[in-house]
């Protein structure tokens, strides 16, 4: 720290009301005193010193005298610790108003007595409350009637009793306090002005604070539910399992050892239970899969999306093999920052959705593409297979939405939902575009630079 | 019907039933005490309790599901007691959970099986397990006197 800064923050730390709450208009007021203070007493020498040579050379002993009192005075109170702030502005005033007394006794409207004065009381307005705005228009008239009373009574040996008459005294001094009651009424409404816009602001941000407190409150609870329902649908559908393995596990003994004692009704009763036994089953471990996606925390690397595609069409090669599907991968496909298992699930997922929904006479076709920006990169998953009507294409998404009666395409309905988890979990997106009997494309948005 | 000692440590009632009768599919009865908590799971391959005669059995097959107890620190009891040293131990779970899986592996199971759901894959594995615990894996010829703890 330079020397300045080391005591311009000396001068502010000794100025500094520990109760005055940052940013109001009192921590400003101290500021600007603090701020006079450091730099006044540097100017102050510059007025001071030919001051004191003239008044040397005039035989003005009482000059010198009270100039290098004040001058002491500030120092004090500039740099002595332990004062409270109001009294060391208490003592700067009193020591410019003797300054400005001793002047005016002295010199007369020849020196820069009343200039002080009225500098005083408008330097008065800035540092303290409004009230001592008027006790400053008071002081100053108390002043000026006092070296009005020394004309009058010609007391004491002061110039004034030689250069002035009461009349043109008071028509002088009028101006002054004239001046000082003017500003001791205009400037505060500027500071009411600001005082009001300062705690308008306050206001506005606590408000602001208040309602960002409630916010993260809010995605707390929102977060603790969200996760308290997982953990629900987890359980649930792992306790679910066991007794609906016993329902079937029984009603499959059932039929494998009565099958012939019973009639057949009761067959047919039997494979009933066992038809939604087997149902309930696919929806409990379907449940249970969605649940359990990034129940793990899988880890997170870059793998060119090419490869992920490539993983997930080994996985289903069986499935693309029986239904002759031709898959098309554009070449330079982006990099992407993600858990390899959990997309590599996404992409088997959409194409193996795609092979399941083809047209009945045609070769499933699937391209996958892709590009990628400064801020986005994105990959499609397009097929020639039935498509979807558009308004339904945010539907698919939902667990356990399906378009088709169980016989069409059997399934749970669940692939879409597992994909859009895992895809949000990665803070991207997935939507579909698609015309019925055109075919669907799956777009999968991801931010670049994760 | 032959006489198998298979130790089966199962909670469910419903399971039992539908192993023993899985075993009898086999021409096999099971002649070990069907232990079905997991307190008694831990005691008698300690041979405390009930069980301080207990024979060493020819294969295991062991649920860790149990709910007192967790599952996983039942099961490692069991393998450090040396009473399941020489044979075959499966475990027979619902969970397919991969962390279940991994950890039952860690404690050195020999097979672990979700159980199937289809009656008749249930019946199948149980018969698999048996070929090839009983039939068709060798097993030292003192393996029923050894079985003191390590």
């Amino acid at each position: 720290m330079s020397v300045w800064q080391t005591y311009r923050s000396t001068i502010h730390r000794n100025c500094k009301d520990p109760e005055v709450r940052q940013n109001s208009l009192a921590y400003w007021r101290n500021h600007l005193f603090s701020a006079t203070l450091a730099f006044i007493i540097p100017l102050a020498l510059i007025a001071v010193v030919p001051g004191v040579f003239v008044a040397y050379q005039s035989g003005l002993i009482p000059i010198i005298i009270v100039d290098l009192a004040a001058i002491i005075i500030i120092f004090s109170i500039a740099f002595l610790p332990g004062i409270n702030v109001h009294t060391r502005k208490i003592l700067f005033t009193i020591s410019l108003y003797s300054v400005s007394v001793t002047l005016l006794y002295y010199l007369g409207l020849f020196g820069p007595g009343l200039l002080y004065l009225l500098a005083l009381s408008v330097f008065i307005i800035f540092i303290f409350d409004y009230h001592y705005a008027i006790a400053s228009v008071a002081v100053n008239a108390f002043i000026c009637i006092f070296f009005g009373l020394i004309i009058y009574f010609s007391w004491g040996e002061s110039v004034l009793v030689e250069q002035y008459t009461l009349n043109t005294w008071a028509a002088v001094t009028s101006n002054l306090i004239f001046l000082n009651i003017v500003s001791a009424l205009l400037i505060p409404k500027l500071f009411n002005g600001l005082q009001l816009a300062i705690s308008n602001q306050e206001k506005l941000t606590r408000r602001l604070e208040e309602k960002q407190e409630n916010l993260e409150t809010s995605m707390k609870l929102l977060k603790a539910k969200n996760e308290e329902l997982e953990d629900f649908a987890y359980t649930a559908s792992h306790d679910l399992k066991e007794p609906l393995r016993m329902v079937k596990s029984f009603l499959g003994l059932l039929e494998k050892k009565y099958k012939d004692k019973l009639d057949e009704k009761a067959n047919q009763y039997i494979h009933f239970a066992v038809d939604g036994a087997d149902r309930m089953q696919h929806l409990i471990e379907d449940l249970l899969e969605y649940s359990r996606v990034g129940r793990y925390s899988a880890k997170f690397s870059t793998v060119p999306a090419q490869k992920l595609v490539e993983t997930a069409v080994k996985n289903l090669q069986t499935q693309i093999e029986e239904s002759g599907a031709i898959i098309q991968t554009d070449e330079n496909l982006p990099e992407l920052y993600i858990a390899e298992s959990e997309i590599v699930r996404v992409f088997q997922n959409l194409i193996s959705n795609a092979i399941k929904f083809r047209k009945d006479a045609q070769n499933p076709v699937i391209t996958i593409g892709g590009e990628s920006n400064n801020r986005y990169q994105t990959i499609w998953v397009k097929d020639n297979g039935i498509g979807i009507k558009p308004d339904k294409t945010d539907e698919i998404f939902d667990i356990f939405k399906r378009l088709h009666s169980h016989e069409q395409y059997p399934g749970t309905g669940i692939g879409l939902a597992i994909c859009r988890k895992i895809v949000e979990r990665h803070q991207g997106s997935i939507r579909a575009e698609s015309e019925e009997g055109k075919g669907s494309t799956f777009i999968l948005t991801f931010r670049s630079n994760q | 019907m032959n006489t198998v000692r298979v130790l089966l440590v199962e909670d469910n009632v419903g399971d039992i039933l539908l192993t023993t009768e899985a075993l009898e599919e086999e021409h096999l009865k099971c002649t070990l005490p069907v232990v079905c908590d997991d307190w008694r799971a831990i005691q008698c391959p300690e041979k405390k309790g009930d069980y301080t005669s207990v024979q060493k059995p020819d294969l295991s097959i062991l649920d860790i599901n149990m709910p007192k107890l967790n599952g996983h620190k039942v099961f490692s009891r069991i393998m450090h007691s040396g009473f399941l040293k020489q044979i075959a131990v499966i475990l027979l779970s619902t969970s397919s959970d991969e962390q279940d899986l991994t950890k039952s592996y860690n404690h050195y199971t020999n097979c672990y099986i979700t159980k199937p759901v289809a009656i008749h894959s249930f019946f199948d594995v149980i018969s698999a397990l048996i070929n090839f615990g009983v039939h068709q894996a060798k097993l030292p010829v003192n393996a029923n006197t050894s079985g003191n703890a390590p």
